[in-house]
């Protein structure tokens, strides 16, 4: 019996085929369904870890992208860094003067400029070798140098020397680009052999294998707690060196295939043992460590997680033993519902849970006032009147906005500087919400009502509650100045190119500090300062800030600098402080022990002990 | 056939060539530093030596210069996480991807057939419109909603498997199913509808009037042909996935390429962006070309007609 084959092409219609045909697809289907999951399978068990839970596990919410000390700059860089490595001194939780890391102790001259440090005779790195003084003039030359210099190169400028070392490099290597391609490796290698005589002769640092001396070139009130930033953090020679590139103009960059597990060494607590792209990073205790034996936390697990409500659920379920900051949408729900025993934790709420804390942190939300006179497209703008950036700052209620807003215990800013955050700075106090002044200062600034203002664009890029933000500081302006305001989101990069050429009116902005210093605050607004985005240049707060830069005496230096912040925040308002930023981290006391919060949001992990 | 695998082959080269130009266009057109991460802002003589050093001082010659590594087989730079190279992200991400795609994929195929062919046999009655729902809801409700539902159920209500791991291939499970709700909706109408035509036609009732049992009038004559537009659908449909979804990988922290797709664009982290482009389309053209393939191998018309 013969099927019909017009009009049904799949028809079998000879029995061979037919047999094939039977025979073959089912089969070919199980295999193949068989072969895709067998595979997945594979490659899951492939990419799973042999696990063995580490002593300390958490959740970072961003990728950490680096342990160089020359290039880490944000947080969740830092916080890996200074377990791994260790400065001349170190970050002290508890606040006060650093502790003392490598150095052993120092000495310091009656000019405040010149140090002596002296290194502690057991500091070793990971395979044995002794921490030399060198190492730490082989890291700082090379957190320099033009190619590997990052964000906090500037720092270094306070040594002698190092400046015009710097931009002797930089004319140099614009010199050496400008000449004929075939020429230039030989004039590279002339140039860099040149480089280090100047560097030795010129830049005032000195060592052996136990001594380091740097002369400053004016006292520097916070340079100790400098030292213990990553960036002053020491390498070791012998592994990293070997990863140098040079380009043919002289620049220096490192293959980063030298921070690898395995590849290079560590002075600090930990050594990284792992690191997985996008799931985890792994240390592990370094036992050539000077204080390994009182370490209680062995290996640390620091797992990748992007979505912050997930973190929350692995936190939650056990499966990590710290969260560093809980931003799960529902955190402020949390914070409300919370009582930590923490004394300076920001959230008490009796008979709540005990593991989460607020803390204050060394970081201020607020919006740059734009103070150029003309905004780049040529039209006038009205915000270079200084009267309407007061009226704007008298007509936000900023404890509004935490209160019914933010809601997870933010301070309401009416400053720069977090107060409190700086031992022995006397806070200053900024402009209050006062509605009926902030027409006054309008009038003032030329206005007969507020309909003559043109309209205000608050600009900020679409992340985290930036528009929740601006929203309500939109609705404040209305509201309590009659003005006309309106917000305008942004894609991230595409704001921060606006903001970079001061194209924008109000623009979101946020500052955290580096160290333990009103400066780090304050240079910000200086004249022609690369993070100055409001544009503001004002020659008597340049004057102030030059005039606490010479002043000897501490405490009258840190007046003089609160005399600059009361001028940004009481006069000249080139920004519109919102709040004092809060972390909310999540441990259970009991468990994790040993934790001093703290506002620069840094643990040492050789502090802790964790309990199960 | 032959014929038809040569032409391919030809064009496959060109076709990456005219994805890799309009992608690189867009990249170069669009505000945005790649070197500037949030806050301090770059020193400018950092940021010309880090273009030197990549090749990026001028756009013609970063063009030429990316082109040619593509060619060697070197993906590049991430200039965002300079610890790592564009082949080693993609290497370690797009496995996991097309493990959990590849499952995705195979649970939509078994659920769509299975739904669109009893949706069609059984017309009007109780299961077919259970494979409408089903069907809209896969193609209504967001990946973000599936996910978050699947998550809460199976590791908050029922407590059944951990929050956020990935280290045994019970991992696999949820993404996989939220994974595969879409093509799954899409594959249920597709075989509905290609179902109902075959279902009325002569073979068919052929097949029943000589006494064919239903089961092997359905499945072994009427399926292989209904199914044929699932097959033109699964190819790009497998091709996206294997790369991943931001979503899904975001939800159930999966580490897969997904993510890279918009936060290459996000950092302008331009060579990771072309990189991730041209791996995804060089999978949907190879996917496209396996389709094909599969065509003539179960439609005999096709291998006549001309390539």
């Amino acid at each position: 019996m013969r099927p019909i084959t017009q009009g049904c092409a799949h028809w079998p219609n000879r029995r061979s085929d037919a047999r094939r045909r039977g025979s073959v697809s089912p089969a070919w289907g199980l295999l193949l369904s068989g072969a895709l999951i067998g595979g997945s399978i594979w490659l899951i068990g492939r990419a799973a870890p042999h696990h063995e839970r580490a002593d300390l596990r958490l959740i970072e919410n961003v990728s950490i992208s680096t342990v160089d000390p020359a290039a880490v700059s944000q947080l969740q860089d830092i916080r890996v860094a200074i377990q791994v490595f260790e400065g001349l001194t170190a970050f002290n939780p508890a606040g006060g003067p650093p502790r003392r890391g490598c150095a052993a102790d120092w000495t310091v001259d009656e000019s405040e400029t010149e140090y002596e440090f002296h290194l502690r005779p057991d500091a070793k790195w990971s395979n044995g070798d002794a921490v030399t003084a060198r190492d730490f003039v082989f890291a700082w030359r090379r957190a320099i140098e033009p190619g590997t210099a990052k964000d906090y190169a500037f720092l270094f400028e306070s040594i002698v020397g190092m400046k015009a070392y710097v931009d002797w490099r930089h004319a140099e290597i614009d010199r050496i680009a400008a000449l004929p391609e075939a020429d230039r490796t030989a004039a590279r290698d002339a140039h860099l052999a040149e480089a280090d005589r100047r560097f030795t002769d010129t830049v005032a640092m000195s060592a052996d294998d136990r001594t380091l001396r740097v002369r400053l070139m004016r006292p520097v009130a916070y340079w100790l707690d400098l030292l213990s930033t990553p960036v002053f953090m020491p390498l070791h020679e012998a592994t990293v060196r070997p990863h140098r590139v040079l380009d043919d103009a002289g620049h220096v960059f490192y293959d980063p295939r030298w921070m690898r597990p395995g590849h290079t060494v560590f002075n600090g607590p930990y050594v990284l043992a792992g690191w997985r792209f996008k799931r985890s990073l792994t240390l592990r205790a370094n036992p050539n460590y000077w204080d390994f034996n009182r370490l209680a936390v062995r290996s640390v697990e620091i797992l990748d997680v992007q979505d912050a409500n997930t973190a929350w659920l692995m936190y939650d379920d056990g499966r990590v033993d710290m969260l560093p900051s809980v931003k799960a949408v529902y955190t402020p729900e949390l914070v409300a519902r919370s009582d930590s025993p923490f004394a300076h934790a920001l959230n008490h709420t009796a008979g709540g849970r005990s593991d989460i804390h607020a803390v204050g942190a060394f970081g201020t939300y607020f919006y740059n006032l734009n103070c150029k006179p003309r905004l780049p497209g040529g039209l006038p703008n009205p915000l270079a009147r200084p009267a309407l950036r007061r009226a704007i700052a008298l007509a936000v209620d900023a404890e509004a906005l935490c209160r019914a807003v933010l809601r997870q215990n933010e301070v309401p800013a009416e400053t720069l500087i977090p107060p409190g955050t700086i031992s022995g700075y006397p806070s200053v106090s900024g402009l209050p919400f006062d509605p009926i002044r902030a027409r006054r200062e309008l009038a003032a600034a030329g206005y007969r009502s507020p309909a003559d203002v043109p309209e205000i664009v608050i600009s900020y890029n679409h992340e985290s509650n930036h528009g929740v933000i601006a929203q309500t500081v939109e609705s404040m302006l209305r509201k309590n100045l009659g003005i006309r305001v309106r917000t305008e989101g942004k894609e991230a990069q595409t704001f921060s190119a606006a903001k970079q050429v001061q194209n924008f009116q109000i623009a979101r902005a946020s500052w955290y500090g580096d160290y333990g210093d009103p400066t780090t605050f304050l240079d910000v607004f200086t004249t022609g300062n690369g993070n100055n985005d409001s544009g503001y240049s004002d020659p008597q707060y340049d004057a102030i800030i030059r005039r606490a830069e010479q002043t000897d005496d501490p405490d009258e230096r840190l007046r003089v600098l609160a005399g600059a912040e009361a001028r940004l925040v009481q006069e000249t308002l080139p920004l519109l402080p919102l709040y004092h930023d809060v972390n909310v981290y999540a441990f259970q006391p009991d468990r994790v022990r040993g934790v001093v919060l703290n506002p620069r949001l840094l643990i040492h992990y050789r502090d802790l002990e964790v309990r199960r | 056939m032959i014929r038809m695998l040569l032409g391919r082959l030809i064009q496959f080269p060109l076709i990456l060539w005219a994805i890799y130009t309009i992608t690189f266009v867009m990249i170069i057109a669009v505000p945005g530093n790649p070197f500037q991460a949030a806050g301090r802002k770059l020193n400018p003589a950092t940021e010309s030596a880090l273009r030197r050093r990549y090749g990026m001082d001028d756009n013609w010659r970063f063009y030429a210069s990316y082109l040619n590594r593509f060619v060697r087989g070197d993906l590049g730079q991430s200039l965002q996480y300079e610890r790592w190279t564009c082949n080693e992200i993609i290497g370690a991400s797009l496995p996991v991807s097309m493990a959990v795609g590849g499952a995705a994929i195979l649970i939509a195929l078994a659920g769509g057939l299975l739904l669109g062919t009893a949706g069609a046999v059984y017309r009007r009655s109780l299961i077919d419109y259970l494979s409408l729902a089903i069907a809209v809801i896969g193609i209504s409700v967001p990946t973000f909603v599936i996910g978050a539902v699947l998550l809460v159920l199976f590791s908050v209500t029922w407590r059944l498997l951990p929050v956020g791991t990935w280290e045994s291939p019970v991992d696999l499970l949820r993404p996989a199913l939220a994974l595969s709700l879409v093509p799954m909706a899409y594959i249920t109408r597709l075989t509905r509808l290609g179902m109902i035509e075959i279902m009325s036609s002569d073979y068919i009732r052929t097949a029943r009037a000589k006494g064919l049992s239903p089961a092997r009038v359905i499945f072994r004559h009427a399926l292989p042909n209904a199914c044929l537009p699932v097959l033109s659908y699964l190819g790009p449909a497998t091709a996206s996935a294997m790369t991943g979804s931001f979503v899904v990988e975001r939800v159930f922290n999966v580490p897969g390429l997904g993510v890279h797709f918009v936060n290459s664009v996000l950092n302008r982290d331009q060579m990771l962006i072309l990189a991730t482009v041209l791996v995804y389309s060089a999978l949907i053209v190879a996917m496209n070309l396996l389709v094909d393939i599969a065509y003539r191998l179960l439609d005999p018309r096709m291998a006549e007609a001309a390539p």
